[in-house]
Order: C-alpha cells, then structure tokens, then sequence
C-alpha cells in the first residue's frame, strides 16, 4: 500500500515520464499489432487500422493509466487554479467587486474583533489569574492609600498579597537620548499577588519599598529588556536615570507580562516609596502624611484557593473599617467590594461598548455575506451556458462543480488577505480617534495578534459557508446540480427562482442597513456615557 | 463448443497477467496480448488497452519490474518480468483460483 502510494506520489510530481512511457508503449503495441496485419497481405494505411480495431478504444485506456500511475485530483486542483486566476483575470471587475466585499466585511469584522478581544476576552498573563479580584470602596473611589493596602494585607487571611500600583509616565534616558516610558509605582506586595516570575535577577519586595530612600531599585518589563538594552545579560545592577534620579534595575519581569491593566500595558516597576520623584508637590510637604492621607493606589488581591469573593470581601470590609477608626478618615470607612480581576484592573469599566462592538460586528459580517450572495448568484445564473457548454462535451459535473468551488475559494483567499489589511488600516483609524482626546497615559493599546487572526480565519469560513448556502436557489437543496439545467424552458424558470431569490436577498439587505443605522443613532447618542 | 467470446472475469486479469509472465519470462506488453489470444483459442475478449493500467497496478504493488529492452525486431519496448513478492502473489492467487473453480465445479455438476 504505502509503495504504491509512494510511486503514485512520485509520478504526480513529473507527470511527463509516465506519460512519455505511456505513449511509447502504446505506439509500439500498435506498431507490432500493424506489422502483423500487413504480413497477411493489408495495406499498411488498413494495418494501422486493423491495429486499431483489434488494439480497442484508445483514449478510455490511457486515461484508465493516467488514473492508475499518478493522483490525478492534484493535478486537477491545479488545473482548476490556474483556470480560475484566468476567469479572475477576465473579469476583473466582478473579482474586484467580490474582493472588496469579502475584504470590507473580513476586515471590519477583525478590527472590531480586535477591540472586543482586547477589552472582553484577554486574560493576565499570570498563574491563576480567576484568583484575582480587583478592590474597590462602595461609591465612586477606587483607590487606597499605601498605608491602608499594608495593613489590609498584614491582616487579612482569606488573601494571598494584596497590591496597589499608580500608573505613571517617566522619562527614562537612554544614552543621550530621553524616553518616555509608560511605568507604574507599586507596592511590596505586587509582583506577590501577580506571581509574576523574574526572568533575570529579581522583582521588587517589601524590602525593596522600605530601602527605596537611599537605595532606589526597579524592575523592566522583558520587552523594554529587548528593545532598549538589548537582551544584554549585564542589565541586572545597571543604573538609570528615571525622571534624572539614578535607579539601580535589580531585574526582568517575565515574557509577556506588562502590568496589571491589559489596555495599558507598562514596561517599568517602581517602589511606592520614591513617589516623591514623581509628585513632589503632594509628597513633598513634610506635614503631609502621603501614606496614610493620599489615596491613590488602584488594588487588587489575590483569593486563597479556599476563599470565596464574598467571604475576602467581608473580611477585608471589616478590617478597613477598623483602620479608618481614626477620626478624620471615618467617611472613607464604606465597604470594600470585590469584583472579577482575571482581566487585569479595567475590565469591569468597558465591558458594555465592548459588547456593542461585538454586535455591530457580527450585523457587519450578515451584511457581507448578504453582498457576495447577490454577486455570486447573478455571475453563476452569467455563466450557466459555460457549464451547459461543458457539459455537453463531456465534461463530469464533479470536475465542474470542483472548479466552481476552487474559483470562489480563490476569491475567499484574496479576499483574505485584502481584509487583513483592511483591518489593520481600520484598527489604526479607530485607535488614533479613540486615543485623540484621552492622555498617553490612558491610551487603548490593541494588538493585532494570534487570536484576532484565528477569527479572520473563522469568519472568512463563515462568509464562504453563507456564499454557498446563498448561491443556491430555494427548494434545491441539492447543492450544485442546479447549475446544470441546459433546457431553455428550464433555465428561464431557473433564471426566475434566481431572481426570486435575488429580491429576498436585497430585502434582507436594506433590513441590515437599518439595523446598522440604528446602532450608529444609539451609540451617537450613548457616546457621553462610555469612559474613554 | 460456443463461437461467442467471453470478457475476461473480474479480478481475474491479474493472475492471468502473472501466470503469463511465469511462463513466458520478461515479455512485452504486445507479447503478453499475443500469448493470451493463442492460449485462449481466441475466446477471451481482451481490450488490448486495458493491459497497461493492469500491468501498472501490478508494477506498483511490487509483483512485477519493467526495463526498457529491445523487442524480437530491433524496436525500443518496454519488458515486463515476475519479482519474488510476484512469485508468492501467483502462488497464492493460483491456489485461491482452485479453491473457488473446485467449488463453482461441485455446484454445477450434474446430479
């Protein structure tokens, strides 16, 4: 079996050979068959053709061969192509039309796809990360003060490190030249919650926070490690200058890993304790109490296997309670609230528009494949006397309805690739408006990455599925067969249920484009109340 | 003793195609189609054609080799010849042949 399967593999490759020994052996078979006859006295001219007669159909046992030496679907597939990128290269107007559609409705898919994937669908990139829960004071506030995240920590027992972490922008020099680098300060207890492994030297801890006066430390993100210093393994125990103050990098976080906020990813730690860098207004006033009076921490902890929400909410509410006892905090002391932090600390605040991108998205991929429905019904009701035409020189209707098959998979290819980089140019249009009136700070960052392909790859199988269903008149669920009906009085009422059908598909259309219309009013008028 | 030609039995072709080459050693394909019709008194309807896919298949499956050699009048032609695997194959076919034309004969015998 597998010998065979090997030779045939080999004689696909060089058809040519086997066809060259084909037609050798049978000319020779032929001649040695005339020889024959003309010994008994024929013409040579009625030798051959005795030859013939007694040789048997020819043309039936060459094929019966060609079948036999290589795997002749190949070959066909091949064929198809190339006849295909013909068809294409004729019509070049239906292939762009068909092109575009595909790569409109591809492309607008993924690029709000992208969006949904990078606001409702990532997770941390840390061990466990359902174990996270993001806090947050009953009312508006959101944040805590660096002495009250110690202490809920020191106290509680249904967590396993509690953080809190201030996103900031520092300028960062490297050589001559200043960068600036999106950073955060953190607590002790961060890279604890996260469990974000080092993967040179080591992360920031406690003692890190409490040494920060004399001996400033940070961590660097692995992407900054790459694309600023290189890879270079001498990083850890290098100094550099953040806000012009030397600080030593003590180590690389994890691949991957760049904070806590998947929208804003950062690439720099820095110990709490050296705030004074970075607000000196606030920190600087020696009366003031920065660690227990600012609250500015955004926190998030880590449940115990054993613990509930509910039961680490409780706690945590109950200890917060007891630290604010001091008088003029007492309107802080409101009830701690727990809420699903996997998705890192903004999840839980563009949940809604994310769901209402995907919406949209989804009526953007009906909409396509209503559009290629329509072109492709009326081009295959264009082309029905082609196929009558080669069906009526014999042409099999599973070569035909192949080749109608690798003709539209080629256009979903092109199309493909075209909405590849629609959605690139749309994610980029989107980002730059989205990001235009919000600080760097608070900038969306959306990549373009394995999952969004994945979709792209789905949906353009979706868009195909729906084309083939769609190009099928209704009543025939006979898939192709449709297309071979060569009498004039059943093509006109072929041609009939196809402009039936075409009606129905327009309908459904402009009912899309309303529901399209009406999204864009709701979100026009809704627009005030998403957070940027 | 009937005129008429008979086809040639399903599946039969490739034991009567090794048999053939058994007998006769490295032959061509015209030499394999010469020697059926004069075994076969001309009974056995052969489309001469179908003879190279078989000898194809065959080849494939390793129970025969073909070489380019030159034919009893001086032309280029393609020889065909048993390997040891075709050997075993004949020997199994053959008797496989026997079992059933034994039982084919017991149930047609008169009563």
């Amino acid at each position: 079996m597998l010998r065979s399967f090997l030779l045939r593999l080999l004689a696909t490759l060089q058809p040519g050979k086997s066809e060259r020994r084909l037609q050798e052996e049978i000319q020779e078979h032929l001649h040695a068959l005339a020889g024959r006859q003309s010994e008994q006295g024929l013409r040579p001219d009625e030798a051959l053709q005795a030859a013939r007669r007694e040789f048997g159909p020819v043309e039936p046992a060459k094929e019966q061969y060609r079948d036999q030496v290589r795997f002749r679907s190949i070959e066909n597939i091949g064929r198809d192509l190339r006849f295909a990128f013909r068809q294409c290269r004729k019509n070049p107007g239906f292939t762009a039309a068909a092109v575009l559609s595909l790569a409109l409705g591809i492309g607008a898919n993924a690029a709000l796809f992208s969006f949904v994937n990078a606001i409702l669908l990532k997770r941390l990139p840390v061990p466990q990360p359902a174990r996270l829960a993001v806090l947050k004071h009953a009312g508006e506030s959101r944040v805590l003060s660096y002495r009250q995240l110690n202490e809920l920590n020191r106290d509680a027992t249904e967590i396993d490190g509690l953080m809190g972490t201030h996103p900031i922008n520092v300028s960062v020099l490297f050589g001559d030249h200043p960068e600036w680098i999106s950073a955060e300060i953190v607590t002790g207890e961060y890279f604890h919650t996260l469990q974000v492994r080092p993967e040179r030297g080591r992360l920031l801890t406690q003692l890190d926070l409490d040494d920060a006066e004399g001996n400033p430390t940070c961590v660097i993100s692995y992407r900054l490690w790459k694309s600023q210093f290189g890879g270079a393994e001498d990083v850890i125990g290098r100094t550099i200058l953040l806000n012009t103050r030397p600080y030593k990098i003590v180590g690389v976080s994890e691949r991957g890993f760049t904070g806590p906020d998947l929208q804003q990813p950062t690439d720099l730690q820095i110990p709490a304790t050296r705030l004074i860098d970075y607000m000196p207004a606030f920190v600087g006033i020696s009366s003031f109490d920065w660690k227990s009076r600012l609250f500015l921490f955004s926190a998030m902890a880590r449940l115990k296997p054993e613990a509930t929400t509910a039961g680490a909410a409780e706690q945590l509410t109950r200890l917060n309670r007891a630290y604010l006892k001091s008088p003029k905090l007492e309107n802080r002391a409101t009830d701690i609230q727990l809420s699903d932090g996997s998705a890192g600390l903004r999840s839980s605040k563009r949940g809604k528009p994310a769901s209402i991108l995907l919406a949209v998205s989804l009526v953007v991929l009906l909409i396509a494949c209503a559009n290629l429905a329509t072109l492709l019904l009326s081009r295959t009701s264009a082309r029905s006397s082609e196929f009558a035409l080669r069906l009526a020189i014999g042409g099999s209707r599973t070569r035909i309805l192949a080749q109608v098959l690798v003709e539209s998979a080629l256009l979903a290819v092109f199309g493909t690739a075209a909405g590849i980089a629609v959605a690139y140019a749309i994610q980029r249009i989107l980002l730059s408006f989205l990001n235009r009136t919000t600080p760097q700070i608070h900038q969306l960052h959306v990549p373009l990455d394995g999952t969004v392909l994945l979709f792209v790859a789905a949906t353009s199988v979706v868009l195909r599925t729906a084309v083939w269903n769609g190009a099928r008149p209704p009543g025939r669920p006979d898939g192709g067969t449709w297309l071979f009906r060569r009498k004039h009085s059943q093509r006109s009422s072929s041609a009939e249920s196809i402009r039936r059908r075409t009606d129905r598909v327009v309908v459904h259309r402009c009912a899309f484009r309303r529901i399209i219309g009406w999204n864009a009013t709701q979100s026009e008028g809704g627009r005030s109340r998403f957070p940027s | 003793m009937s005129t008429e030609k008979s086809d040639i039995l399903q599946g039969t072709l490739d034991l009567i195609v090794l048999k053939t080459l058994d007998t006769l050693g490295p032959t061509h394909g015209y030499g394999i189609a010469v020697r059926l019709q004069q075994v076969s008194a001309n009974i056995l309807q052969l489309n001469q054609g179908t003879l190279y896919p078989a000898l194809l298949r065959l080849e494939q499956k390793g129970w025969i080799r073909s070489e380019w050699g030159e034919s009893e009048n001086k032309r280029r032609a393609r020889f065909y010849s048993l390997t040891k695997a075709g050997k075993k194959q004949l020997r199994e076919e053959r008797a496989n042949w026997e079992r059933f034309a034994g039982v084919m004969q017991r149930v047609l015998a008169p009563e």
